[in-house]
């Protein structure tokens, strides 16, 4: 240890003292608006060097010999301006440099102009939103990174998670503010979609290095900026159709650029709309505004956003393989049926959470710049469902209504036959749920025996951030930031179609027959006046949880001229609650009231450091180490009836290092990078309804320990001037490190006090995978791009070993037992799926046309943009996303075929085509 | 100028885009239940039945194309019927068994359907004709898979309370064998309660215990018949009803049993006094009173007493047919012909002991007075009490021994003698006299260890030919 750190003193001892070498950095900015310009590639030829600046137009080059050099620098790759530079002194700073704004050719494509949007990936189900949340993060950056574009763009919609994480792992800052949800930990990007115009990238990250606002996660760290006077001046109109979730949409920005006033203004409308996406039932229905105010002072600026997204769009389910066989699709949608002949779907989200944002910056001195940044955002989301009191199951895919639950092959095969023949038998039947709500009414009984009801989450964000970025010498600079987040979220189920009949019973049917033997209150809210539901009421449950999050943080980056180094930390606090506003009858003492109050205190340290071997070889190394809150969701055990907690809550602790080696040369670009993290001591709570039991239950699972390591790699080599290859890839393993623990809180036997049936357990899950998407991925492609504003892309994906979630309860020693120890019917119930592997090949293409080169009259920044692209162009239909073993099953031997997995696949051939103009 | 027209056409645009509606709003569909698609019917439900073979027992499967109509007078509403409903018209019922939950969803009572029976099977259940589906090698009928409803079952028309039950006496359903057609439609008896003993009690046990439980009903000729309940109805915890009242069910029979199935406890109405409302309650004392001293003495017609049951059952030092019960004047046993389901201690108990024989036990030489011949339909539980033991000592109770027969008494500073364990005939002493404890060797404690030190004892008075004798109820009663 000493004579590493006593080597490391010298080397940077010898770099500070014969330092024949410099850093130098510069602005580039557009000649026209002053403003920075970002995405400029800028190369000095002789040195061998090259890199593109930062979304304030900043770059930098490290370890360049004193000399004079030529500077090459280009926004669009085909126009190149010159320029000498000369460098003297340890640490050049180059005046700002004026680039002509370049025409909005496409040389690299984005989702604004891909026609892929976040909600792509999110249509599918709610699992997932990790993914989507990295595809909007990761496409800001792209551009630079072969191995960050493909995991957007080849492999972001098959469910790929850079490096295996959960969305929990990646932090946004949306103009300065911390964006993160409370409760569940991810982004939720639904409260911002549609706007792809305005949300530019201000910086990304994948791993573990130095971030601007904050400490950042794990995995990718964004920073959003929103603010008016980043916003491109002008006018844009833009047109997609497509085949995805959406088969419409329509953007309309506009914005003043910053005035000579000091004030800029913008604005931006959308709408994305399919009366039927890809998929039967899902149809979409969503808007997006947008506006922003800024006013800049000579020192500092304040800025004022309101952004929300009202949306609106069916809902896509899982099936099994045998539903899917029945249906002869892989796309079957068991969520929709037909009503009056039209189609219905019984899952619809809706969200609109509009936001508000108030910024400031303030360059306190030369060196010192201070952020300040409050938000508030509150709103409802919520997904409808059918509940059902003394009826058939509506549920079209119900296990019992499978021939796989039939007694005898015969019939089993019969009924295959009738469905084959009537697939309207695998959707859900509105108009037999209408009558029976019509039958009864008749019959006296006024109650609805089918209703929609709304499962809400309405939600209110209070998030605040001070930050101050110091540059305190020419090699240091220091971070330093306080971040508050308070949430109260309230959870409810409300009435929201009666379909017919008058009123809906907030009772507890389940109890209504007794509970083993013993008769129990049935009632959801003892004590209450009155037990009638209508339309717009709530029943079922009704809780608030409440959270707080506060943290400070603290780095420094310091930078020479062989070595960069990076330190940084932060300590955090993390409290939440439960407050039942329900008195349940099975739990009239723990579930109405404030629940215990948790508090959490987390620290994190990280530090890393970058050798520059010269200005185009870099290796770098980075480590971090810490604790992270758990979840509330992980804590409460069921959160909808009471204020049960875990035994023993405590905090997730992590470990991570990244190796990694970089190469710029004008030629090829590389990035390989290996990194390792460990996460101990997780915990997770899986609920189901038992069947056999015959009672809800919360499966606790403690002591969770995973590791997540790989390899990354991405290169683009350039082949000729106008083309170039990527090649990117990742192996990555991401698997439990031991067994376990798990504990089976059945409601019934929380309710009756049957403490001896809530015993541990282990789960022997060591070495199986964490379910993550795919864990191998590799890209080869290829971009012509032509001198006459017009480029083609063409990508070859290949992705493997993705493993599917699996049931916890089967791999115990009740869960195995009756089968003969390493018999088939003994690894067949035990061993992990894989999905199979998938290739696909996707093409782009576009052309930007100057228009005043065909309409005279049009301005000179007039431009039309066309962008074109096919996806899984093979039109491989069975691709599969994502596969989780169902959790009902205790027992192997309790006819398995009954509870098998749930599927979903990914989409086939996509097309979208988007045009827009710009003036 | 020209930017206003931009900006207005961007406005129309935009305007256009937002009105391009995705249409989600929905239309209730239209009530469909009251057409009739009028099939034509070429059989009734009873020509249909006779199809099947009630002697072999063995299933037909109907080749023809026969179609009956019907209206449902049992759905699976309240779960005591399950994956069946039964259908009914002018001639006779039947039982549809179908393989689907919540069957009312779709045949309500009251809705009219068509049943195209080609292709189905007649069977039965405990001889009890059912329409179904293929057959297990044990003859049972399977259910109408659920998909399959629309190829048999056509839907028509909804009128709720379309079927009156056909009005009769327990005394013409007994005879399963000769009311063929009743069987499967709906009935109802004018004047039915509950038989005593069981008022008070759900109508259906615990499903873990039973799936099905039979109640007696009578009339108040005491003419009986069975009301069967499911484990798992709704109403299976409700409790029976104590009065007596007019009940709607459906007629069935498990082989040779004629039995009732309800649709719901609203088919029950039992709010009226009972047959046994007009007896006479008299005192204890006063049935002693009749006692001419010796044989056996027929009580007259409506009588009735109440008392407290102070006899434990369980612990066994009684006999198992008998219970001793108390109020305010005295104490008697009420013999019973069967020692199943008789009332437990503390029970407050109703007694119809009209026409019951009074005798004493054993029948010379002095012996205790009982009532007799009484079968468990003659009493109700009323409540539940507690009687005061009548402080004493053993020269007091030698010398009221008659008056005091069963009832409880309680003496304290008692010496224990005559062997090691309660079982038999023991000498109590106090000091004022002496007197038998009697422990049968049938009592749960009888194998107990006699205590050694004075104790305080409760007990029922009793004798046995000359032997004054005490009998405690357990050991509680020895302090």
């Amino acid at each position: 240890m000493n004579k590493v750190l006593h080597l490391l003193i010298s080397l940077f001892l010898s770099s500070a003292l014969f330092a024949q070498n410099a850093i130098v950095s510069g602005t580039v900015i557009h000649q026209d608006t002053k403003l920075p310009y970002d995405e400029v590639v800028v190369t000095l030829p002789q040195a061998k060097i090259t890199t593109s600046t930062d979304a304030n137009g900043l770059f930098k080059f490290s370890n360049i010999p004193f000399g004079t050099y030529e500077m090459i620098l280009s926004a669009d790759g085909i126009n190149e301006e010159k320029i000498s530079i000369s460098i003297n002194a340890e640490n050049t700073v180059l005046e700002p440099i004026e680039l002509a704004t370049a025409a909005p050719t496409s040389n690299n494509y984005t989702i604004e102009n891909s026609g892929a949007s976040i909600e792509d990936a999110s249509s599918q189900d709610e699992n997932s939103i990790s993914s989507a949340g990295q595809n909007v993060a990761s496409v800001l950056n792209a551009a630079r990174d072969a191995y960050l574009s493909a995991a957007t763009f080849g492999w972001g919609q098959y469910f790929y998670r850079m490096r295996g994480y959960e969305n929990d792992q990646n932090v946004l800052y949306l103009n300065g503010v911390p964006m993160n949800d409370l409760e569940e930990g991810g982004i939720f990007f639904n409260s911002f979609s549609g706007l792809n115009d305005v949300f530019r990238g201000r910086s990304v990250g994948l791993g573990l290095g130095p971030n601007e606002f904050t400490f950042g996660g794990l995995g990718l760290n964004t920073t959003l900026d929103a603010s008016a006077s980043n916003q491109r001046k002008g006018t844009r109109v833009t047109y997609t159709a497509t085949n995805r979730s959406y088969r419409n949409r329509v953007m309309l920005t506009h914005s003043s650029g910053l005035k000579k006033s000091g004030w800029a203004y913008s604005f931006s409308l959308s709408r994305r709309w399919a009366q039927e996406g890809q998929i039967k039932g899902s149809f979409y229905d969503a808007f997006g505004y947008f506006a922003a105010i800024e006013k800049r002072f000579k020192k500092h600026g304040i800025s004022l956003t309101v952004v929300g997204a009202p949306i609106k769009r069916g809902k896509v389910g899982p099936a099994t393989k045998e539903a899917f066989e029945l249906a002869g699709t892989n796309y079957y949608n068991p969520y929709w049926g037909y009503q009056n002949g039209k189609i219905r779907n019984t899952r619809v989200l809706n969200s609109h959470m509009p936001m508000v944002v108030l910024s400031h910056d303030a360059k306190l001195n030369s060196k010192t710049i201070l952020n300040t940044a409050v938000s508030y955002q509150m709103g409802e989301t919520y997904t409808t469902g059918i509940d059902w009191y003394n009826a058939a199951d509506p549920r079209p895919d119900y296990y019992r209504y499978m021939p796989s639950y039939q007694d005898s092959a015969s019939v089993s095969s019969e009924l295959a036959q009738i469905i084959k023949a009537n697939p309207n038998l695998l959707q859900v039947d509105w108009d037999g749920m209408y009558e029976a709500n019509i039958l009864n009414k008749k019959a006296g009984y006024k109650r609805s025996l089918y209703i929609v009801n709304e499962n809400v989450e309405a939600s209110k964000k209070l998030n605040a951030a001070i930050n101050l970025e110091s540059t305190l010498t020419d090699h240091i600079t220091f971070y330093t930031g306080l971040a508050y987040q308070g949430q109260n979220n309230h959870n409810f189920l409300r009435v929201g179609d009666l379909m017919g009949g008058e009123y809906w019973v907030n009772n507890n049917q389940f109890a209504e027959d007794g509970i083993q033997g013993q008769v129990v209150s049935t009632s959801l809210n003892v004590g209450e006046k009155d037990s009638i539901r209508k339309e717009g009421d709530i029943y079922g449950y009704d809780y608030n949880i409440h959270f707080k999050k506060a943290s400070w943080f603290a780095q420094g980056v310091f930078t020479y001229n062989k070595f960069d180094f990076f330190v940084a930390t932060e300590l955090g606090y993390t409290g939440f609650y439960r407050t039942g506003n329900y008195t349940h009858g099975l739990y009239q003492n723990d579930s109405k009231g404030d629940s215990k109050k948790l508090n959490f205190t987390t620290y994190r340290v990280k530090g890393g450091m970058t050798y520059k071997l010269n200005g185009r070889n870099y290796i770098y190394a980075n480590g971090a180490i810490g604790t992270k809150a758990p979840f509330v969701d992980n804590i409460i055990v069921s959160a909808r009836t009471r204020n049960q907690m875990v035994a023993n809550p405590q905090n997730e602790k992590f470990q991570s290092a990244e190796v990694g080696y970089l190469l710029r040369t004008p030629f090829i670009k590389t990035r390989l990078t290996f990194y390792a993290t460990d996460i101990k001591d997780a915990v997770d709570i899986k609920r189901y309804y038992d069947d056999q039991g015959g009672s809800f239950t919360n499966n606790v699972l403690q002591n969770i320990d995973k590791r997540y390591t790989g390899i990354e790699f991405g290169a683009e080599v350039k082949i000729s001037p106008t083309l170039s290859a990527t090649v990117a890839g990742a192996l990555s393993q991401a698997y439990y490190t031991d067994r376990a623990t798990s504990i089976l809180y059945s409601d019934n036997d929380v309710a009756l006090g049957n403490t001896a049936n809530i015993k541990e357990q282990t789960v022997y899950m060591k070495n199986y995978y964490v379910p993550a998407g795919p864990q191998s991925a590799f890209q080869l492609g290829f971009n012509y791009r032509a001198k006459r504003f017009w480029f083609a892309t063409v990508s070859f994906n290949y992705l493997a070993n993705n493993w599917m979630d699996f049931a916890p309860t089967r791999r115990t020693i009740e869960g195995v037992d009756l089968l003969a120890y390493n018999s088939a019917e003994w690894s067949a119930a035990i061993d992990q799926q894989k999905l199979p592997s998938a290739f696909t090949i996707d093409i782009f293409g576009g052309k930007s046309f100057k228009v005043n080169k065909y309409i005279k009259k049009a301005s000179n920044n007039t431009f039309l943009n066309l962008n074109i692209g096919l996806t899984n162009l093979l039109n491989n239909q069975n691709i599969l996303l994502y596969g989780f073993e169902n959790l009902r099953v205790g027992s192997a031997t309790a006819q398995p075929d009954w509870f098998v997995p749930k599927y979903a696949h990914a989409l086939g051939i996509q097309y979208f085509i988007n045009l827009s103009l710009r003036f | 100028m020209k930017k206003l027209i931009t900006y207005l056409s961007l406005v129309l645009l935009i305007t256009a885009a937002v009105t391009s509606c995705v249409k989600q709003k929905f239309d209730a569909p239209p009530d469909s239940t009251g057409i009739d698609p009028n099939l034509p019917v070429n059989s009734t439900i009873w020509q249909l039945k006779q199809k099947f073979n009630a002697v072999s027992g063995i299933p037909v499967e109907i080749t023809d194309d026969i179609t009956i109509s019907g209206i449902v007078v049992a759905d699976d509403r309240s779960g005591n019927f399950y994956k069946q409903i039964i259908v009914q018209d002018t001639s006779s019922g039947i039982v549809v068994l179908i393989g689907r939950a919540s069957l009312y969803n779709d045949f309500p009572v009251g809705r009219k359907i068509y049943i195209k029976c080609k292709g189905l099977y007649l069977g039965a259940y405990g001889k009890f004709i059912q329409l179904g589906y293929k057959p297990d090698i044990s003859n049972s009928l399977s259910d109408i898979p659920s998909t399959k409803i629309v190829n048999y079952i056509v839907k028509a028309s909804f009128i709720p309370d379309s079927i009156k039950p056909k009005v009769v006496s327990i005394n013409q359903l007994t005879n399963v064998v000769t009311n063929e057609k009743l069987l499967g439609t709906l009935i109802q008896i004018d004047e039915a309660e509950f038989e005593g003993s069981v008022i008070g009690q759900p109508y259906a046990q615990d499903p873990n215990i039973a799936s099905g439980t039979d109640r007696m009903i009578e009339d108040c000729a005491l003419t009986q018949i069975i009301v069967r309940n499911s484990g798992y109805a709704s109403f299976k915890n409700a409790l029976l009803p104590a009065g007596k009242g007019p009940i709607k069910a459906i007629y069935s029979r498990y082989n040779s049993d004629a039995q009732l199935l309800i649709r719901d406890t609203s088919d029950v109405q039992m709010y009226g006094s009972r047959c046994s409302g007009n007896l006479n309650l008299v005192t204890i004392k006063s049935i002693r009173q009749m006692f001419p001293g010796s044989g056996n003495f027929n009580l007259g017609n409506e009588l009735k007493i109440k008392g407290i049951v102070i006899s434990d059952k369980s612990k066994g030092n009684i006999s198992a047919n008998n219970i001793a019960i108390q109020d305010a004047t005295g104490g008697i046993v009420a013999r019973f012909t069967t020692s199943s389901g008789l009332p437990s201690l503390g029970d407050e108990v109703e007694i119809n002991v009209s026409g019951a024989v009074l005798s004493e036990y054993p029948t010379t030489g002095g012996g205790v007075l009982q009532i007799g011949g009484l079968s468990t339909g003659k009493f109700i539980k009323t409540g539940t009490g507690s009687i005061t033991p009548r402080v004493a000592t053993i020269k007091q109770i030698n010398d009221s021994l008659e008056a005091w027969e069963s009832t409880l008494v309680s003496v304290s500073g008692v010496t224990l003698t005559g062997g090691a364990t309660y079982s038999g005939s023991k000498t109590a002493t106090d000091a004022s006299g002496t007197i038998t404890l009697y422990t049968m060797s049938g009592a749960t404690f009888a194998t107990s260890t006699l205590p050694t030190t004075p104790v305080s004892l409760v007990a029922i008075v009793g004798q046995f030919a000359a032997t004054k004798q005490l009998s405690i109820r357990s050991l509680t009663d020895v302090q």
